[in-house]
């Protein structure tokens, strides 16, 4: 469970990210944040692992108390929070596998992960977490010789490599083509029915947050300006969250067919031929 | 800035010309003067002259130069051993240069280092030992453990450490910070975010970095033997000293030769890197 | 891309790792040509033990030296202004000898630069600058300007002016064979002679560049210089030199400190102005400066 309570963050440039968030996410929920860039859905996610600290308020992750956490707790708390990026922020010269493999550091010792020495245990989850997200074959590949939605899932693989309990996404479609990121969120779907992982993901396109989010939170300048589900948040709603009327750029593409996915599952197989 | 205008028959305004930057008179200004200081000796200077070239002691000169070039080559296999003591002294201290750098290049970035205290320290010793040339090290070291390989080595890797960690430094302050914060979201400590995150992206240019300085290093042993540190420069000391001239010529020539060679050998393993 | 065959039924087999074989024993062939290094190379490894405790004493006789009060003690104080004015003599034959190689190497930068000058001309060029970067400070002092020009500051700055000539030379020619060639067109369509457009189409937009590097090679120059004063070539080697061959430690540590704290000054300063130069002068704006930069392109210097 996920329990903000009057929290807050205060950017050291005086700007208000955060203000008096009171929010609870239960286990296995997928929440998706919406709102426009600067109002806090970034914060918000970055707060949940600690990598964002808190200015007031409490935040509580599985027990874990985030605000006022000492170095040695943030990095346990973070053992147990799995974390994918709009950038995909994989090491670009370095393979595939090792790139998994980074979701293990946690459980191993610091002269092991100095000299590469991952246990064959670790490798084994690595590689199980490549398979769930269906691109095992290119473990050994050089991440920077993937294309942009197949870096995406790895990332997602490093996260479920550490075998977490949540995992945040931060725009996680944001650089990606509309197919590309309607298989990118199918995959954090699945990943969330099948292993019950608690998922918070940030989306600016309305029409992907009511598609895959169960809940959705909205966000305007560092408040919560929303919370219900995906039917309940109509046009309405978002134009209340973006505080104006909804524009082409506000949505992804008309909704993916069978055929779209198809396609993009083709392109990615050529890709990898 | 605009001073004033004129105006032109079409009526529009133009602008005056710009003076100069009194920055520019006054850099002009400490040109000349220091350049003044630095040739003419009544002023402390060094009292630079080329007038010498034109005086009997050129002709007695050029007859010592004459010498250097007619190089007594059967010297050369009496001095293999000096040539590969130096071979050996560039690979160790490369080598331990190269192994000590990585860690200290790591603490002298500020994507990898966010502690303040430590991070100034380290930053300011390496500007120490990047201040003091080879030869500086060489004379320290040699006067501090005895003439030898043994001084060579520490001065060279001194010397080395200084190169490496600077060079690698700032490799690492270019380096994409996304993978460390992906790294630290996933619960990495921060040596491991440094060796897995970190450590990957700089690591072609660290090792070019380690083979630049074995080219060094082999330039070097010039200078480190004439002080007594070991190596070829060491014959060097010992054939000026008795002016055998014909045979320092020879010597310079095979010195060259091989340092042409490891270049090859070093530029082509570099290429291989990237 | 038909939408009906396109779904491949995927075999999702984990790939074999590559091949390491390779890699690995050149990683040993490493280690052991390093290790047979140490075994071979006469030093005496097993002194190793009492350093830091040498190094320690040492340190400390140098630290006395420094701390010194160089007032109350005359001798001290002798130490210090003498250490300071051969370090001056090594800042003199510096400055003078990038000022030989600034003179000599931007000639030569074009003569070597591709886009510039013919290419029997670059191929010759280029010839005489590696030759002359080959070749260290130290034997050209030793053999050709000592002999020449007797012991003293003179030679040395002359051997770094004629090492600074090949390395300005290159690195000049480089920045030159980077340049835009708009301004160069441009200046040829208008019916520029080729002097002419060195002058208002090349030589502005290289001069920043080849300025910084002068600097830079002052720098380095300093250092250079250091050595050429164990051959008698004037600087403040010379005396570091016998001060350490006797290991008058309060001394020597007097002397690095003057070499320290003077090299990082020079360094600092002449970073700030390459910066400077590079940037272009602080606080330009560009609708003010923009244009005098094309109007006056010798403004840089």
């Amino acid at each position: 469970m996920i329990r903000f309570e009057k929290a807050s963050v205060t950017y050291p440039g005086g700007v208000k990210a955060l203000q008096d968030l009171d929010l609870t996410i239960e286990d296995g929920e997928f929440v998706v944040v919406v709102g426009l860039s600067g109002a806090g859905k970034s914060t918000l996610i970055r707060a949940v692992n600690g990598l964002v600290p808190l200015s007031s308020g409490t935040l509580e992750v599985n027990g874990h108390r985030v605000d006022g956490a000492g170095r040695r707790d943030l990095r346990a708390l973070r053992s147990e929070v799995g974390m994918i990026f709009q950038s995909f922020n994989l090491v670009k010269r370095t393979s595939v596998l090792n790139n998994v493999l980074m979701g293990r550091l946690h459980a191993t010792s610091t002269w092991r992960s100095v000299l590469g020495l991952y246990t064959a245990a670790d490798k084994e989850r690595a590689f199980q977490a490549l398979e769930r997200v269906e691109i095992v074959e290119k473990a050994y590949v050089r991440a920077s010789n993937l294309s942009g939605g197949q870096q995406q899932r790895v990332s997602i693989a490093r996260a479920l490599a550490q075998e977490p309990k949540v995992v945040l996404a931060d725009e996680p479609v944001a650089s990606l083509d509309p197919p590309t990121a309607n298989v990118v969120m199918r995959d954090l779907q699945r990943i969330n029915r099948e292993l019950g992982i608690t998922t918070i993901v940030n989306l600016h396109f309305l029409d992907l947050a009511r598609r895959y989010g169960d809940r959705i939170i909205g966000m305007r300048e560092g408040r919560m300006v929303f919370d219900g589900t995906g039917e309940q948040a109509d046009e309405q709603v978002f134009e209340d969250i973006y505080g104006r009327s909804l524009t082409a750029e506000d949505v992804l593409d008309a909704g993916p067919t069978q055929v779209q996915l198809d396609a993009a599952a083709a392109a990615d197989a050529e890709s990898q031929a | 800035m605009s001073a004033g205008t004129t105006t032109s028959s079409s009526g529009v305004r133009r602008p005056t010309k710009p003076p100069i930057r009194w920055t520019i008179w006054a850099g002009l200004a400490a040109f000349v003067l220091i350049t003044m200081w630095a040739v003419f000796e009544p002023l402390g200077g060094i009292g630079f002259s080329i007038a010498p070239l034109f005086t009997q002691q050129a002709t007695a000169g050029f007859y010592i130069v004459r010498r250097f070039f007619t190089p007594d080559w059967a010297f050369l296999p009496r001095i293999y051993p000096a040539f590969l003591e130096t071979l050996y002294i560039a690979i160790i201290a490369s080598a331990i240069a190269s192994a000590i750098a990585l860690p200290v290049s790591l603490l002298a970035s500020r994507v990898t280092n966010s502690g303040r205290v430590l991070y100034g320290l380290v930053r300011t010793w390496l500007s120490v030992i990047r201040s003091l040339p080879d030869i500086a090290w060489a004379l320290l070291f040699v006067a501090a453990v005895g003439t030898g390989a043994l001084g060579g080595i520490m001065a060279l890797i001194v010397f080395n450490i200084g190169i490496i960690a600077k060079l690698t430094s700032e490799t690492i302050d270019g380096v994409d910070v996304g993978p460390v914060e992906a790294a630290q979201a996933a619960g990495a400590g921060r040596i491991q975010t440094a060796f897995s995150a970190v450590v990957p992206q700089i690591l072609p240019g660290y090792l070019s970095y380690a083979l630049y300085v074995f080219e060094l290093n082999i330039r070097a042993s010039l200078v480190i033997g004439l002080v007594g540190g070991g190596g070829i420069g060491n014959v060097i000391r010992v054939q000026l000293s008795q002016f055998a001239y014909e045979r320092l010529g020879a010597i310079i020539v095979g010195f060259f030769v091989i340092v042409v060679i490891l270049d090859q050998v070093s530029i082509a393993l570099r290429r291989r890197l990237v | 891309m038909s939408t009906a065959t396109a779904h491949p039924p995927r075999t999702r087999l984990r790939p074999t790792p590559p091949d390491k074989t390779r890699k690995t024993i050149g990683m040993v062939l490493l280690a052991v040509a390093i290790v047979v290094c140490f075994w071979v190379v006469e030093a005496r490894w097993s002194r190793l033990p009492e350093f830091p405790a040498i190094f320690t004493r040492y340190l400390g006789f140098m630290a006395e030296g420094v701390f010194s009060n160089p007032v109350a003690d005359e001798q001290v104080g002798g130490y210090w202004t003498n250490a300071m004015a051969l370090m001056i003599e090594s800042l003199h034959m510096a400055w003078i000898g990038t000022i030989i190689g600034a003179i000599f190497s931007l000639p030569m930068g074009f003569l070597a630069a591709r886009n510039v000058s013919p290419r029997f001309v670059v191929v010759i060029a280029r010839a005489i600058l590696n030759g002359i970067r080959a070749i260290p400070e130290l034997i050209w002092a030793i053999m050709i300007m000592l002999p020449i020009f007797g012991l003293g500051p003179v030679s040395g700055a002359l051997a770094l002016g004629i090492n600074s000539i090949g390395t300005l030379g290159k690195l000049t020619s480089e920045v030159i064979e980077g340049i835009d060639p708009g301004p160069v067109e441009a200046a040829r369509a208008s019916g520029a002679r080729a002097l002419q457009i060195l002058r208002w189409g090349t030589l502005p937009q290289v001069m920043p560049e080849v300025i910084a590097f002068w600097l830079y090679r002052f720098e380095i120059n300093i250092r250079a210089g250091a050595i050429l004063g164990v051959v008698a070539a004037g600087g403040i080697g010379s005396l570091l030199s016998s001060v350490l061959t006797r290991r008058l430690w309060e001394r020597a540590g007097i002397m690095l400190a003057v070499i320290i704290l003077v090299t990082i000054a020079v360094d600092l300063i002449s970073a700030k102005l390459r910066a400077r130069i590079i940037a272009g002068p602080a606080g330009d704006s560009d609708e003010v400066h923009g244009e005098e930069a094309g109007v006056h392109p010798g403004a840089h210097i």
